[in-house]
């Protein structure tokens, strides 16, 4: 060792500045985001009904993932500034409030909860031409968000489900209520029941600036799975986010129905789904164009839910080819909702 | 085989195992000082491109196997620097030594292509 380092010394006194300098590029985090193209993921491979396991499915149904980075390194910063596929932006909102592990645990159950209404709107469509199928879910209020100045911050989940709340007029069990019930005091007794399904008590301030106790929550329909039919497994899956529901609710759809709805074609595409099988925005357009054009895709469903609206995803669909050159925008087929999908598919068909 | 253990005996008399221990730690610590930043920059590159994953996980798997060599071209640097009049045939062993990490460096890599890319990319 002491031989090798006294013949390189002259080498390591003059390369140490620069290294050190390298790793802080490759190593110091910062404040922005970048969204670059990612892949596609077929349904298949994370969500599994056990039904119709004859049936032979031609095409493809894939989901696209984008890569979204929270607090690049200043290397990324700069390789991501001169691709062309990147959007690099300053990070903002809660998000920047955030840390990187908070915002995958948000990711985490954004999937979570749009593979369920997945598979309650594709079962509830599906259910309509074979009574066979059941369809079985309740109601949750889940944590969702958690401001900074949040009372007993790390001991509430993303996740976490409210349960209720010792208010002026005795126990809440009713989000809506929530409001009206906690106007007197300044903190309550809130129960939540976390991921291992056990309760908890933890008090809750309100913030004396803006009065409000820092935490949301939103409301999700989850499958109740043992009373459902046919029986499903979902694997774990490393990618996050809700905008796969559009995709995912087409292929639950084409494993419960004899048809195969996908012609022999590649679909991918994009889009949250709601419970009434309408299509909700979602972010990274560019990204999203980018990833179907470089994967070669037939069909590539973007939800179009207002032409005028400056940030229709598919108006944006459509200047993200011309920014990129792509200038056959055919294959892009602009929803507004799981019925506009599936009858475009259906019309292809015919 | 039975020449290479012929030979390593061979080294193992003429240096000590503390010597060639010594030297080989040199290799692997000045090695991966070389490469760490190479690996940091090919994997940030390839979450930037990930639509190109495949393409860089086989050029990191190159670059592996091109760390594994250059350990131990150091690490015969070394023994030679400890005894510039060595009669052991250090490069051939070392050659050898490097040859059989880079295949294990190989299927590791092949490994994850094949089985765990496509079970963990869901």
């Amino acid at each position: 060792m002491n031989e090798l380092t006294e013949k390189a010394w002259p080498i390591i006194k003059l390369l140490f500045i620069p290294y050190v300098l390298l790793l802080f590029l490759l190593i110091y985090p910062i404040e922005y985001y970048l969204d670059a193209p990612g892949g596609l993921t077929e349904v298949e491979s994370l969500i599994d009904i056990d039904y119709n396991e004859d049936k032979i499915t031609n095409g493809t149904i894939s989901t696209t993932y984008i890569v979204a980075l929270n607090r690049p390194t200043f290397f990324q910063f700069i390789v991501g500034y001169f691709s062309p596929y990147t959007t690099i932006d300053a990070l903002t909102g809660s998000y920047a409030d955030y840390t990187n592990s908070e915002i995958s645990q948000i990711s985490y159950w954004d999937k979570y909860t749009s593979v369920d209404a997945s598979l309650i709107v594709a079962f509830l469509a599906a259910q309509n031409d074979n009574s066979e199928i059941i369809i079985d879910y309740v109601e949750k209020v889940l944590v969702f968000g958690k401001a900074t100045y949040l009372s007993n911050y790390d001991m509430i989940n993303f996740g976490d489900e409210f349960i209720s709340v010792m208010g002026d007029n005795g126990l809440v069990n009713s989000l809506s209520d929530v409001a009206a019930n906690t106007v007197l005091s300044s903190a309550y007794d809130f129960t939540f029941k976390n991921a291992e399904g056990e309760n908890y008590v933890v008090s809750l301030t309100k913030d004396t600036e803006s009065g409000k106790f820092g935490i949301t929550f939103k409301t999700a329909y989850l499958v109740n799975k043992e009373t459902t039919f046919p029986q499903y497994t979902v694997s774990n899956s490393n990618i996050g986010g809700p905008s796969g529901g559009l995709l995912q609710t087409l292929a639950i759809y084409n494993m419960l129905v004899n048809e195969d709805i996908t012609q022999g074609l590649k679909i991918a595409g994009t889009g949250t789904i709601q419970y009434d099988g309408s299509v909700g925005y979602i972010g990274g357009v560019k990204q999203k164009v980018a990833t179907a054009y470089l994967n070669k895709v037939d069909v590539f469903f973007m939800p179009n839910l207002d032409d005028n609206y400056v940030y229709d995803n598919y108006q944006e669909a459509l200047k993200a080819c011309e920014e990129l050159g792509i200038k056959d925008t055919d294959w892009i087929v602009p929803v507004a909702s799981f019925q506009d999908a599936l009858d475009y598919l259906q019309g292809l068909g015919d | 085989m039975k020449k290479m253990i012929e030979k390593w005996s061979e080294l193992k008399t003429e240096f000590g195992i503390k010597a060639i221990l010594d030297s080989l730690f040199a290799g692997v610590i000045y090695g991966t000082l070389i490469f760490v930043p190479v690996y940091i920059i090919l994997v940030e590159i390839a979450m930037i491109f990930m639509y190109r994953l495949y393409t860089f996980v086989i050029i990191i798997i190159f670059i592996a196997m091109l760390n594994v060599f250059v350990i131990n071209k150091l690490a015969s640097k070394a023994l030679f620097l400890k005894k510039p009049d060595a009669k052991s045939d250090i490069k051939n062993l070392m050659l050898i030594h490097s040859g059989f990490w880079m295949s294990i460096v190989l299927i590791i890599g092949l490994v994850f292509i094949f089985i765990l890319i496509p079970i963990l990319w869901v």
